[in-house]
């Protein structure tokens, strides 16, 4: 019976699906422990919710983290229940500190909240929940651990309140958590790391404060180096049929260029079924170009590369596009060429487009001689496939 | 026996689990590592969900049922089957609750939640309905396999919770979900949905020449019918003739073999119009779904067959461009219609569903066109009856196989000696030449002959007779092979031309047509102008000719 790779795709790797990401999780943790609020950011499916999930999971002396996806909040209430939830839930994860922050908080007699059993009840005809999440990051101002929660989908959070409550709402959430951040006080006990795979940047622009977010300390998820990649290859084919020889490796990171966990992960799912139907074990160079060509012409693959600016840039989202395109048919753009796009879409702020969305966002890089060439060929490739340059 | 054999999903369902077991014969790769994920699954490492894609009768229940059955008995996983059609679930916690409902009529002693039916909404049920299935999957430290059968249905019944139920897969790990699924619905892929890429696509492809082959030897001994078997043994054109117009549907494939068992000795295009006619009641609902003006669009691209442009649809529309172009994407979205897009050149679009197109053809085309399906049935049959049984199955004329395009002749001594064929099949030109010095001269119009002339280098004699013969090719018994040896020895722009002028011979040769076609300007893109149905046949035309090629010109 032959054993598949441990890939996984559409989900986090968790467990023995995780591939450790150590300097990347340890400067996490040290900007936390600096007493900093985290902005998380990377393109979706870059691997940021399995990074956050194993840190979630992982124990800690000083902290106590708990991962949540909120994307499901509506309102600010919602939110500020879910966060005092999640204090509830990280007070009764630490069996070291459980009892101790439990004591503290009891004794700092919340008004509109009772404390039964580790259990925060909330009164009915309490309304002001941002208060009474307030008072409890207060109460466990003292503690000498520090609650951190890692809140996954988080711009998805503020854009549903900005549609059901209006941008002031939206404005006031963020203003509350960065008087939190600010507060010297608090931020050796509680922290927040954001994270989502809309960027709260762009989010955050249409209410036309990104200043809000100035203060967050941005870490940026890289994609791997090739020996990171190597090692990646190792550990999805470890106790696996598939034998993935190095110079297969080189070949797969040499066509890839940009070494991103899923897009490794679907060229050897890919490739592990291709050459099971075919009778080998072993993945060849030429394996390596039948997936990649498969992947190149299937339709839902990339597809929220495009969606996401149709989504976010609906107003620009013709000059993005097009742009995008004929850098696929061309390999690389010169800015003059640049502004003669914008020119004819009058996209006067091309230039902040293009470095904030397009580079920001993993769409672009500049190569050595100064032209925006795609991040990932693969990407490239897709995109060529699927559109066409206007006649 | 065979009568009962299950075809539509509702009676797949109905099947016990052991016949499940014994009866699932194709896509066991396909199959073992599903299985292989799913076993990997446990309460700390990842989920992986699954959603399997295909057309009507693709397989999609069946493999769903077979998961099903692998895991009645499991320690670790509890599976709930939430079948085809489901218009209660149309909510969140619709699901939840049948959940519920399913885990109690297993033997399980789950509560439901407490409904107050004094509120005016019951959203909140979605946060407790799951949490009550969650607190139950901890405490028996269990995963669901959830196993929904048209998921896309499902997910679109419940848009407004669409982001809860991502956040609860992502937060948890109680629920294994495996998905069937026509086609891709629209909002699978759209970033803003918070579903977006959620899950594991796997396309359910039509079977492989094996894949039939295999599934028709266990029919055969499972239900005692040898006459399937010795039709696999004997006429194996008749199969694959079958299956390249079905474009390899299990569903289609079933009915198939029940009709074989009733009547061997039909024709392969008798079997594909009791095919057709068995599948009419579902591809007239989907054309009901279409507007009159997509329904035309749909219908003319059918009748072409082969990939066309916006141009030419215009043409046999008689719409406006933009209109066409429009009408267009929106099919391509509801997953009728594929776009290809050549390196150079123009966007063309076809169907995507063979038997689809196939159906369209049989009953709303034209004489021509249904004669053009005939024809094209005929020849499959034929050229694939050239391949002897036992041999390399999943592909025709490979070496071992190299002779069998002659295998007529051995039947036929009237049209040729088999003395100077087996010198041909040999590749032996000095006995072949001093063969026909002495001994067949006089028969100078023969094709074959004329083949032979070509093959050893008296293209002179060739080029002379070659006109002659091609007046009354069609007539000709095996003007197939004619054209497929003319190919092997290079004449493609002659065969294009007895193409261009020769309609009938176009029509009764198709994939020989388009094999030549590809010959002359082999820089084309085969996807992008052979109708879909034919591309395997033509591959393996032209596989069959350079491999002859390669015999006869490189070796000696």
């Amino acid at each position: 019976m032959r054993i598949p790779c441990r890939t996984i795709i559409g989900t986090a790797a968790e467990g023995n699906k995780y591939f450790q990401r150590e300097k990347l999780e340890n400067l996490i943790l040290r900007a936390l422990r600096k007493g900093n609020f985290i902005h998380f950011t990377a393109p979706r499916r870059t691997g940021k919710t399995s990074i956050l999930k194993k840190l979630a999971t992982s124990s800690y002396e000083d902290l106590i983290c708990i991962y949540e996806d909120i994307e499901s909040d509506k309102t600010s209430t919602d939110l500020y229940k879910r966060l005092i939830r999640l204090i509830e839930k990280s007070v009764n994860k630490s069996d070291k500190w459980g009892k101790k922050l439990w004591a503290v908080i009891t004794a700092k007699k919340i008004k509109g909240i009772n404390i039964y059993e580790g259990k925060i009840d909330l009164e009915e005809k309490q309304t002001d929940h941002k208060q009474l999440f307030l008072d409890l990051v207060i109460a466990i101002n003292d503690s000498e651990v520090k609650i951190v929660l890692f809140l996954d989908e988080f711009p998805d959070v503020i854009n549903n309140i900005m549609d059901t409550e209006g941008a002031d709402a939206a404005l006031n959430v963020l203003h509350t958590l960065r008087s939190l951040r600010q507060t010297s006080d608090f931020n050796q006990s509680f922290g927040l790391v954001f994270s989502g795979s809309v960027g709260l940047t762009h989010i955050v622009r249409k209410i036309g404060r990104a200043k809000l977010l100035n203060d967050l300390k941005v870490i940026e998820l890289d994609p791997l180096t090739p020996e990171e990649s190597n090692n990646f290859i190792s550990f999805l084919t470890e106790g696996a049929t598939l034998y993935v020889p190095m110079e297969t490796r080189i070949y797969l990171q040499t066509k890839l260029r940009q070494l991103i966990p899923y897009y490794i992960q679907l060229i050897i799912e890919k490739g592990d079924e291709w050459t099971e139907d075919n009778h080998s074990d072993t993945l060849t160079k030429e394996d390596v170009d039948h997936v990649y060509n498969k992947i190149i012409t299937e339709s839902d693959k990339f597809i929220d590369w495009v969606d996401r600016i149709k989504t976010y840039f609906s107003d620009r989202s013709k000059f993005l596009l097009q742009l995008l395109t004929t850098i696929a048919y061309q390999d690389e753009i010169a800015i003059q060429e640049v502004l003669n796009i914008a020119h004819q879409y009058q996209a006067e702020d091309y230039e902040e487009l293009i470095h904030q969305v397009l580079i920001a966002d993993g769409y672009l890089v500049k190569n050595e001689s100064g032209k925006l060439i795609f991040a990932s060929p693969l990407l490239r490739d897709w995109w060529k496939y699927h559109y066409s340059l206007p006649k | 026996m065979v009568q009962n054999y299950p075809i539509t999903s509702h009676q797949v369902s109905q099947l016990s689990t052991k016949e499940i077991r014994k009866g699932y014969i194709v896509r066991k790769n396909l199959l073992n590592r599903t299985l292989a994920k799913i076993n990997q699954t446990n309460r700390t490492d990842s989920v992986q969900h699954m959603v399997f894609v295909g057309s009507r009768g693709s397989g999609k229940t069946l493999i769903i049922n077979r998961i099903k059955a692998e895991y009645e008995q499991s320690d670790k996983f509890i599976t709930i089957y939430l079948p085809e059609e489901q218009p209660g679930l149309y909510r969140l916690f619709d699901v939840w609750l049948a959940i519920i409902d399913e885990l109690n009529a297993l033997g399980y002693h789950v509560q439901r939640p407490m409904i107050d039916l004094t509120k005016e909404n019951f959203s909140y049920l979605s946060k407790t309905g799951y949490e009550i299935i969650h607190e139950f999957l901890k405490k028996e430290n269990k995963q669901i396999i959830l196993l929904l059968d048209n998921i896309d249905r499902v997910f679109n019944n419940i848009t407004n919770d669409k982001a809860l139920l991502r956040e609860l897969l992502q937060n948890h790990k109680d629920l294994v979900i495996i998905g069937g699924s026509t086609e891709m619905s629209e909002d699978f892929w759209d970033y803003g949905d918070p579903f977006y890429q959620f899950f594991k696509i796997i396309r359910l492809e039509g079977l492989s020449k094996t894949e039939v082959s295999d599934l028709l030897l266990y029919w055969s001994e499972t239900f005692d019918l040898p006459a399937i078997k010795e039709v696999l043994l004997t006429n194996p054109g008749k199969i694959e003739a079958i299956r390249q117009m079905t474009g390899g549907n299990p569903r289609a494939m079933i009915m198939f073999i029940r009709l074989l068992a009733d009547n061997r000795k039909a024709h392969s295009f008798d079997f594909l119009i009791s095919i057709i006619d068995q599948t009419t009641a579902i591809y007239q609902e989907r054309l009901h779904q279409l507007t009159p003006q997509q329904r035309k669009i749909v219908a003319e691209l059918a009748f072409i067959w082969a990939p066309s442009t916006v141009d030419q649809l215009v043409k046999v529309c008689l719409m406006q461009n933009s209109l066409i172009s429009a009408q267009l994407n929106k099919l391509q979205k509801a997953g009728i219609v594929d776009a290809i897009k050549p390196p150079k050149g123009r966007t063309v679009y076809r169907l995507r569903e063979r038997l689809f197109n196939l159906f369209l053809i049989m009953t709303q085309a034209g004489t021509m066109q249904k004669k053009r399906a005939k024809y094209l049935t005929d020849f499959l049959e034929d050229w694939y009856n050239q391949e002897f049984p036992n041999q390399s199955q999943n592909m025709p004329h490979s070496e071992n196989t190299l002779n069998e395009p002659f295998a007529p002749y051995f039947s036929n001594k009237d049209i040729f000696n088999n003395e100077i064929f087996s010198l041909y099949k040999e590749n032996n030109k000095k006995a072949a030449l001093d063969y026909l010095k002495k001994d067949i001269d006089q028969n100078n119009n023969n094709p074959f002959l004329n083949i032979i002339d070509l093959w050893l280098g008296d293209v002179k004699k060739y080029h002379q007779q070659r006109t002659e013969i091609s007046e009354d090719l069609i007539s000709y018994k095996h003007a197939d092979i004619y054209i497929q040896e003319s190919l092997v020895h290079y004449q493609y722009d002659w065969i294009k031309q007895l193409f261009d002028r020769n309609e009938a011979l176009y029509q009764k040769t198709e994939p020989l047509y388009y094999a030549t076609q590809v010959l002359h300007n082999p820089a084309s893109d085969i996807n992008t102008f052979v109708p879909e149905v034919l591309i395997e046949t033509v591959q393996n035309i032209l596989t069959y000719v350079r491999t002859r090629q390669n015999f006869y010109y490189t070796n000696n």
